[in-house]
């Protein structure tokens, strides 16, 4: 029972240790090259500092100047509505992560145009704030004007400052 | 052992009706259209095939696998040794974390929602125990890993470093006026910089101590203690909640049974 796992799974089932063996190498060459991936996670959780300073942007969507509130819900519900919108709002102001890479990775091959079709999230039309907000339990109609706000938080001292500016504005086809 | 594996089962059965209730399972995000995924092919696979996307597009498609995710649950606690409700449970449940977390900006750490089943897909006693402890030891580096990059990429040398990422992790709060206690230890830590710091080098000693791990079984109870508490603080402190991950950390209390009883 003292002998390391990798020994007694050898003892036990080659076919195993094989795997077992092929994803250790796997990940070590993925950890290597700060690969993340699923079944190889790369848990750099707040181990990078991005903006080392003590400001923050967060992003709220309104309905007619009624703001679509999820700090309220339980917790997986909250990280959702706040992380897509941030996505989103990304979005709209450039290309996807994975339309560059497959530019790049794929470029010229007869298979880009299948994995652009089926991987890169649709920007067409801002139907999805429609969805959105009745996630959050906003009810909308034909005449709701949908506008995106971010704010930004500076923390000072004792007091945190929020400034407000628009980013989307749009009243949505019904 | 039968209790024990029962033990781990439920724990992800409470796991999956707070997803269920929070309002993230399948049914509840369908109609949804937007995703924005990374350069990883176990994402790029379910989305080629084009399950998720037909999942989200019909409501009663999502139900059905809600429904059917809950009875094979309950299945598996029922018949812990069998193994073809896990064999079921671990595609559903993979396809489940895919779907959530294409849509999100927090990846990779609640995979335990679906990692936990794998040793249930192996029938025989000796095959389920290696199973464990393989599962194990990816546990043990999934912490040991945080710490050591946090080390490598060289944060634990600023003094400001957890202040900083404090600076996001409210921010909704504040602009939706839900404020209380934890908004105003938000902002007592980000004033206090210092105090921040020691708690950041707290969190990374105890992810670097999944290492004892590696080398001895007989910690495992405390390690998973140590793991709670600090899933618990990165609650309190960074408003990320560990459900999705605790069933998989309770095969810290597994291991530690099946070492002791000498079964399997």
């Amino acid at each position: 029972m003292n002998k390391w796992f990798i020994i007694r799974l050898y003892q036990h089932s080659k076919p195993a240790f094989v795997v077992v063996a092929l994803y250790i190498l796997l990940y070590a060459l993925l950890f290597v090259k700060k690969m993340d991936m699923v079944m190889f996670p790369y848990n750099s959780m707040f181990s990078v500092d991005f903006t080392r300073d003590y400001n923050t942007d967060t992003y709220q969507l309104k309905l007619d100047d009624r703001p679509v509130t999820y700090t309220h819900l339980l917790w997986w519900k909250k990280d959702f509505m706040e992380t897509s919108l941030r996505n989103y709002v990304l979005l709209l102001n450039r290309e996807p992560y994975i339309e560059k890479y497959i530019q790049y990775a794929y470029a010229n091959t007869p298979y880009s145009k299948f994995l652009l079709k089926q991987l890169k999230p649709s920007m067409h039309d801002h139907s999805w704030l429609k969805w959105y907000a009745s996630f959050g339990n906003k009810e909308t109609s034909a005449y709701t004007m949908f506008s995106i706000w971010k704010y930004h938080l500076t923390f000072n001292g004792n007091s945190i400052h929020i400034d407000s500016s628009l980013v989307l504005h749009e009243k949505l086809q019904p | 052992m039968k209790n024990a594996e029962r033990m781990v089962l439920l724990i992800l059965l409470a796991e999956w009706l707070v997803f269920f209730f929070s309002g993230v399972t399948f049914s509840s995000l369908s109609g949804n259209s937007f995703y924005d995924i990374k350069a990883d092919v176990f994402y790029w696979l379910p989305f080629l095939s084009g399950i998720p996307q037909i999942v989200m597009a019909d409501h009663w498609a999502g139900i059905i696998l809600d429904v059917f995710i809950f009875i094979c649950l309950l299945y598996q606690i029922r018949f812990p040794f069998k193994t073809g409700a896990a064999r079921i449970l671990f595609p559903l449940l993979f396809l489940f974390y895919i779907t959530l977390t294409a849509y999100l900006t927090h990846r990779n750490y609640p995979t335990g929602i679906f990692i936990v089943i794998i040793p249930f897909m192996f029938a025989g006693a000796m095959n389920r125990k290696m199973a464990f402890e393989a599962i194990r030891y990816f546990l043990l580096w999934f912490y040991f890993s945080a710490g050591f990059l946090k080390i490598s990429v060289g944060s634990i040398s600023e003094p400001g470093h957890l202040s900083h990422f404090l600076t996001h992790q409210f921010a909704p709060y504040y602009i939706e006026n839900n404020t209380g206690w934890r908004t105003s230890l938000n902002q007592f830590l980000i004033q206090h910089n210092s105090f921040a710091y020691s708690l950041f080098l707290g969190s990374v000693i105890i992810e670097l101590a999944a290492l004892v791990g590696f080398f001895t079984h007989r910690f495992d109870r405390w390690l998973m203690v140590l793991f709670l508490l600090f899933h618990v603080c990165n609650w309190i402190l960074m408003d990320i909640a560990f459900i999705g991950q605790a069933a998989f950390l309770s095969i810290l209390m597994f291991s530690y049974y099946a070492k002791s009883t000498k079964t399997g």
